[in-house]
């Protein structure tokens, strides 16, 4: 049998003219991958019609001025028609547009509650895997066991019920309860990752801890985090409507999914809409972002 | 079974480690129930109760002592049975939760048994028909469980089995006009049965049907994915591959070799949904008006009763360490990789 040999002169390489590598190409490439896909085309596409309907709710939505204190019995429990698409409800206000205003608070509650989560959990991760072994390490990760040791509706239904019911407290809420899993995973990766080739080169090169940790580690375990963040959108929103549906979320006549559909449910199953639109409303969004993050997750992945 | 110093060794460890995470458990409840409220007397007795009265409870909560010191107090009285008083009910919380509990106990136990089949069922049947419509099925099934909030299922389950096709009822434990059987277990079913009385147990069971199911789907989702997810990649493994030489029909490798190695990361998954349901119940039972113990713990915290709180929340936690301790003991015995892998580490 013949033995191949690769034979690759690098003596006479001349790094500057070799094509630069651009963000553009990299993104390029991305994106292929992404779409390969189809079903995550179709959560990309959900998650940026929401975003736009939540964005331009004010040009958008057919009668903007129903979400506030607006009665108009005359039109009110109609059911769904050429006028009012979802229907109005027992006070007259009509249900699509206080649906698409509501996607704003829930965009929001998901946004700012993976904003505030992630860099909190992450850097204690951050910190718990790099210095793994020593005191605050293990501090670290019990004192997340402990929050993880609560099922995670009761921490966030009583944080919630200590504040008052409104939307940033039920954010606040939301991420108490959910930063220890952002700490698990990255310890997770940071271990995992500590003892490569290259973190030990850059040690012995003198490189501060912050470089290593920041520069090093994190960028190799942005894959699983930027999947579960977008994941964790959808539950965060997920959560956000439980909260609003037992009352502790924004209060009225601010509309949310969540406070839609508990208010409905009385009225089942005559004015149907009035519940069945909202909570409609909700798997949608829910939906859209999970199968991004599945098409993140694929995208992100390194299989051939 | 060979029963080995080491493997008990190994159990102790586990389970002081959990211990060490219910300590810190019960530092955590303590504080975000008595640190952070504010005045916890006033808050217990309510606004109209004169002054005299908030300091003489003040004192005999001895909130007036540093906090290390209500700490102490406070898990002599958990540990010994005294949670104190609802401020709602006015009876002793620990009655409250022994009237509560079973009832959620009763909801759970039927959701665990709901998820754990027909989640484990339908991932095997998804891997047994892949690419199939089953397939398909099932996992779109699986999305909308993870998707759909709770009560979104509860909704829809009502406006079907309720309205549309009236056969089952939609609120309480039984029907009115029912008389309870004699309180031996607290569970309706079970205690209808060892009365003799088939017709009570089956009202209660139709009582019961529709929020277990409920419950479940969040899971049975879950399950579902997890199982077909493994098993899938069990099919292509050298043992499987060796057994289809042999000539032993698909069905039987599918049920019989490969379901248990594929059940490692169902279990865990599963294991963990059941200790949520605990908490998670909430939902449900109030959209069906069961009287459990999460509507008693959604009650409680709208109405801001310190003690049932502190001591539903306490007790929620010690039931998911529970969970999680005796998971890992059955992981350990179900799966031998996982009990010698510490031993194939050491030699």
């Amino acid at each position: 049998m013949e033995k191949y040999e690769y034979h690759i002169d690098v003596s006479n390489i001349d790094v500057s003219k070799l094509p630069a590598r651009n963000r553009a190409d990299d993104f390029r490439k991305l994106w292929y991958k992404f779409s390969l896909n189809k079903l995550s085309v179709v959560g990309l596409v959900i998650v940026l019609a929401v975003s736009f309907i939540a964005l331009f709710y004010k040009q958008i939505a057919p009668y903007p001025d129903h979400i506030g204190a607006y009665i108009d019995f005359s039109q009110a429990s109609q059911a769904p028609s050429a006028t009012n698409l979802f229907g109005t409800d027992v006070v007259g206000r009509d249900v699509l547009s206080r649906v698409m205003y509501a996607f704003r608070g829930a965009l929001y509650m998901g946004f700012f509650a993976v904003c505030i989560i992630v860099p909190i959990g992450g850097v204690l991760g951050l910190i718990a895997g790099y210095f793994s072994g020593r005191f605050i390490s293990t501090l670290i990760m019990r004192v997340a066991d402990v929050f993880l040791a609560l099922p995670a509706l009761i921490l966030v239904m009583y944080v919630s019920s200590i504040l008052e019911p409104s939307l940033r407290n039920a954010m606040l809420a939301i991420s108490v309860s959910w930063w220890p899993w952002y700490t698990r995973l990255v310890y997770g990766c940071v271990t995992s990752t500590r003892n490569e080739v290259f973190v030990q080169s850059a040690e012995v090169l003198g490189a501060s801890s912050f470089h290593i940790l920041f520069r090093e580690i994190l960028p190799n375990a942005m894959a699983p985090i930027f999947t579960k963040m977008t994941l964790d959108v959808g539950v965060a929103i997920l959560a956000g409507a439980t909260l609003s549906f037992v009352g502790m979320g924004e209060q009225p006549p601010t509309p949310s999914l969540g406070a839609m559909v508990s208010d409905g449910v009385g009225y089942l199953p005559d004015q149907w809409w009035l519940s069945v639109f909202p909570a409609l409303a909700i798997m949608v969004i829910v939906l859209g972002f999970n199968i991004l993050g599945d098409g993140i997750k694929d995208m992100l992945s390194n299989e051939e | 079974m060979n029963i080995d110093i080491k493997r008990i060794q190994k159990y102790a460890k586990t389970f002081m480690s959990y211990l060490m995470v219910f300590v810190g458990l019960s530092i955590l409840v303590f504080i975000i129930v008595r640190v952070m409220p504010g005045d916890t007397a006033r808050m217990a007795l309510g606004p109209r109760v004169p002054e005299e009265t908030v300091e003489a409870l003040r004192q005999e909560m001895h909130l007036n002592e540093p906090y290390y010191v209500q700490y102490v107090y406070w898990i002599k009285d958990v540990l010994s049975g005294d949670l104190g008083i609802s401020v709602i009910s006015k009876r002793p919380v620990l009655d409250d939760i022994k009237t509560y509990l079973p009832a959620t106990l009763e909801l759970v136990v039927f959701s665990a048994i709901f998820m754990s089949v027909f989640g484990i069922l339908l991932g095997v049947l998804a891997t047994k028909y892949s690419g199939k419509w089953q397939d398909a099925f099932v996992r779109i099934l699986s999305y909308l469980g993870i998707v759909a909030p709770n009560f979104l299922w509860a909704v829809i389950a009502i406006l079907l089995f309720s309205y549309k096709f009236p056969i089952l009822p939609i609120s309480g434990r039984i029907s009115p006009g029912m008389l309870p059987p004699p309180m031996v277990t607290r569970m309706y079913i079970v205690d209808y049965l060892l009365a003799g009385n088939p017709a009570g147990a089956w009202d209660a069971f139709k009582h019961i049907i529709m929020p277990a199911t409920v419950l479940s789907f969040g899971g049975i989702s879950q399950a579902a994915r997890i199982t077909r997810a493994s098993m899938t990649g069990n099919l292509e493994k050298p043992y499987a591959s060796a057994e289809r030489a042999y000539g032993i029909p698909e069905r039987k490798i599918l049920f019989k070799y490969l379901l248990k190695p594929s059940l490692n990361s169902t279990i865990s998954c599963l294991s963990l949904d059941i200790a949520a349901l605990f908490g998670g119940a909430f939902l449900v039972e109030t959209v069906f008006n069961f009287p459990g113990l999460s509507r008693y713990a959604l009650q409680a915290m709208l109405n801001k009763d310190v003690f049932a709180v502190s001591a539903i929340i306490i007790f929620e936690g010690a039931i998911f360490v529970l969970f999680n301790f005796f998971t890992d003991v059955l992981l350990g015995v179900l799966d031998p990789r996982v009990r010698y892998s510490r031993r194939i580490q050491q030699s």
